[in-house]
């Protein structure tokens, strides 16, 4: 009850303060003389938003990369070092998990598309009943949060010695078909397998959200289009490949550096199913390690960086892709 | 180049509604025939049939004396302009007209040349690279052309392709169209709800009407001998003056009594030789129509086919012509026939209201002299040589 008042209470003071801050900055310009009034107007309505972003973003960005030149918390002097960067470049944990990271952004964005894909062309041929039936049980891991979802996958992916019964879903399949697997599942060796395992969960949850986009993308692709080529002798494969997917091409890309930026940083699904063990560490793991269990600020810092820096291309391919979308306009 | 022939062909959806009735139709080779008829008549349902993108459900349909009821679209050889023209957005101009060629891998020269020959045709040489988007509505309706000329294919199928131009363009691409069907010789499938179009661009126009064909002829046969009520009132605009008229015989000649027996005019043999049933329905009630050109000047007619003291309701100066509306008391025929007709839920409602006020309004069309003024009574003559009887029932010609 006092939890509720206090969030009335704290969103009323928010939004009450938000308003009386733009009404009372506006009051202030208003009463300057004209020129000045039409000068300083966009600053003052722009310039709070500026402010808080720049205070929770821009400034611990910076601080960051300040913190990735600096030696750990504790030692007797603080001061400027590049230590930090020889760990980033050397340590092979880290190479590990790079290695990783770079498989799960190129696996992730696309096999999850790929399946959002393919659900969203063949249920687009369903009815319209079956079609909203096979779309929803599609896109529900959505709802489920990461950490739910992994444990959830723990289940599936659990094990017992041989001799035990299996409760776990896919050992019990393949005990159904000849043995039960003779080693755990998430620590196998093979290949980096525990990777692969580790990144169903997440394009099982996101294949989804593809599939969501680009079925609409699908539904808004001209009847007349498809028609057309069918009367210029396309197959149904070309008529997939030449006319629909060209004219989908944005929402792909779109729905493919969404996930690819979500995959980045992916975080709660190693931690949770094997903590970044068996060979399938991932940076920001690391991160949370170097930073709330060991304590290296420093080291901390500088995956982080490498984090942001490795983010950028991404980035700046979907500002450009937006400017060309919004300069079509 | 084929003939396209319609032998019984029927349309059923899978909820049992019936769009395409019986339809026999012959398209001769390098023939262009227009479907023609009020939205819902099934004419476009019948060319996409044609086309393979809609299951026939009876009959059988030819391509060039192939029965092609089970082919596909591509095995069907057919090009077909679509009303939204359909280009492919992520194409260039000449990728948009060279796809079909390009998927039946032809030679990538051969597509270049061909492509050009037929951007030659359309006056498209400087848009070749450019995405659809770039484009004006003409000239994407010039690439939709494109792509079906470059294909050379049996036959051509338009549907409805000039509706999404404005009026001014409309009527260059109809004489574009209708040329260049011509030059190219290729049979033409052509679909339209305009009459006009259909008047003007084919050889040969088939009116339906809710799924049945109700005549196929040549513009100028369609205009002049209606095969029923429908396509007198459907073809021609303005349209024909339909109205209840009783047919009277007295010494040796044939009237008919117009504003319920109120006014007589005498019809010539020469109307009686082209409609000789009308004669036999001596006192009865028919359905007459007159065209608005069949109306003059009191003098340029007998004394006897002049129709006095009509109120004058509307007059529409046009410029070359003067449409004078008058009031006549014979009611309007209203059935199922000049719904369909008219096409227009309003103007249908119209007719009905005038209908139970028992009479209507008649539109004239005269040379542009000076206007008479509304609510002025005027004698008008009328051209009964040109006059047209129909049976009210079942709307047929009483030929």
């Amino acid at each position: 009850m006092g939890n509720a008042v206090q969030a009335v209470v704290a969103i009323a003071i928010g939004v009450g303060g938000v308003v009386a801050l733009f009404w009372v900055l506006n009051a202030v310009v208003e009463r300057l003389p004209k020129r000045q009034e039409e000068l300083l107007k966009p600053y003052v309505f722009v310039g709070p938003a500026i402010a808080v972003v720049g205070l929770f973003l821009l400034y611990p960005a910076i601080l960051t990369i300040w913190f990735s030149f600096q030696t750990r918390v504790g030692t007797p002097a603080q001061e400027f070092t590049l230590d930090n960067y020889v760990y980033l470049f050397t340590d092979s944990r880290l190479h590990s998990a790079l290695i990783n990271n770079l498989l799960w952004i190129i696996v992730v964005p696309t096999v999850a598309v790929a399946i959002g894909l393919l659900v969203a062309v063949l249920s687009d041929r369903l009815k319209p009943t079956s079609e909203k039936i096979a779309k929803s049980l599609i896109f529900m891991p959505m709802a489920i949060s990461f950490v739910g979802a992994s444990t959830i996958w723990l289940f599936i992916y659990a094990w017992r010695p041989p001799e035990v019964e299996q409760f776990g879903l896919l050992a019990a399949l393949a005990g159904l078909i000849g043995d039960p697997p003779a080693t755990p599942i998430l620590q196998m060796s093979d290949f980096r397998l525990n990777s692969f395992a580790l990144m169903a969960v997440v394009i099982w949850m996101q294949a989804g959200f593809a599939m969501v986009l680009l079925s609409a993308a699908i539904k808004n692709v001209p009847e007349d289009t498809i028609e057309a080529a069918r009367i210029d002798g396309a197959s149904e494969v070309q008529i997939f490949w030449r006319v629909t997917v060209p004219q989908i091409k944005s929402t792909i890309v779109v729905v493919t550096t969404t996930i690819l930026i979500l995959v980045l940083k992916i975080f709660d699904v190693p931690r949770v199913m094997t903590s970044g063990d068996f060979d399938t560490n991932v940076i920001a793991n690391i991160f949370y390690d170097q930073a709330f269990t060991f304590g290296d600020r420093g080291r901390a810092s500088v995956v982080v960086v490498a984090l942001i820096v490795m983010t950028l291309p991404f980035m700046y391919l979907n500002i450009k892709r937006f400017r060309e979308q919004e300069a079509q306009r | 180049m084929a003939n396209v022939v319609f032998e019984d062909i029927q349309k059923v959806y899978p909820d049992g509604t019936q769009a395409v009735f019986d339809l026999n139709l012959e398209v001769d080779d390098k023939e262009f025939v227009i479907l023609v008829g009020p939205s819902g008549c099934g004419k476009s349902t019948a060319l996409r049939m044609v086309a393979g993108l809609e299951e026939i459900s009876g009959g059988k349909m030819y391509i060039g004396d192939k029965v092609v009821n089970d082919l596909s679209p591509k095995e069907r050889d057919i090009a077909m302009v679509f009303q939204s023209y359909a280009l492919y957005p992520h194409m260039s101009v000449a990728d948009n007209m060279g796809f079909a060629l390009k998927l039946a891998k032809v030679d990538k020269s051969e597509i270049e040349r061909r492509v050009n020959e037929a951007s030659e045709i359309l006056g498209l040489n400087d848009y070749l690279h450019r995405k659809p988007k770039a484009l004006s509505g003409g000239q994407r309706q010039r690439v939709a052309m494109g792509r079906a000329i470059v294909r050379s294919p049996q036959a051509f199928l338009m549907d409805e392709p000039l509706s999404n131009l404005d009026a001014k363009l409309r009527v260059q691409m109809r004489a574009e169209i209708a040329s260049l069907q011509n030059r190219l010789g290729v049979t033409t499938l052509y679909v339209t709800h305009d009459q006009v179009e259909a008047m003007t661009m084919g050889d040969r126009v088939a009116v339906l009407k809710a799924g049945r064909l109700q005549q196929c002829d040549s513009p100028q046969q369609l205009y002049d001998r209606p095969d029923n009520l429908f396509v007198a009132g459907f073809i021609g605009s303005p349209s024909m003056n339909i109205a209840e008229a009783t047919v009277r015989k007295g010494d040796g000649k044939v009237y008919i009594e117009l504003d319920r027996g109120e006014t007589r005019l005498l019809v010539p043999d020469s109307a009686l030789d082209r409609y000789p049933k009308a004669a036999d329905r001596d006192g009865s009630k028919l359905a007459i129509g007159i065209r608005p050109e069949h109306f003059g000047p009191p003098d340029s007619v007998s004394t006897e086919q002049v129709w006095r003291g009509r109120k004058v309701s509307v007059v529409e100066m046009l410029g070359s012509e003067m449409l004078v509306h008058f009031h006549t008391d014979s009611p309007p025929i209203v059935s199922e026939d000049m719904k369909a007709a008219i096409d227009d839920a309003d103007a249908f409602e119209d007719l009905q209201r005038q209908a139970a006020t028992g009479g209507q309004d008649f539109v004239s069309k005269f040379e542009p002299t000076s206007p008479p003024k509304i609510d002025q009574a005027i004698d008008v003559g009328v051209k009964t040589e040109h006059i047209h009887f129909f049976d009210p029932e079942n709307g047929l010609a009483l030929r």
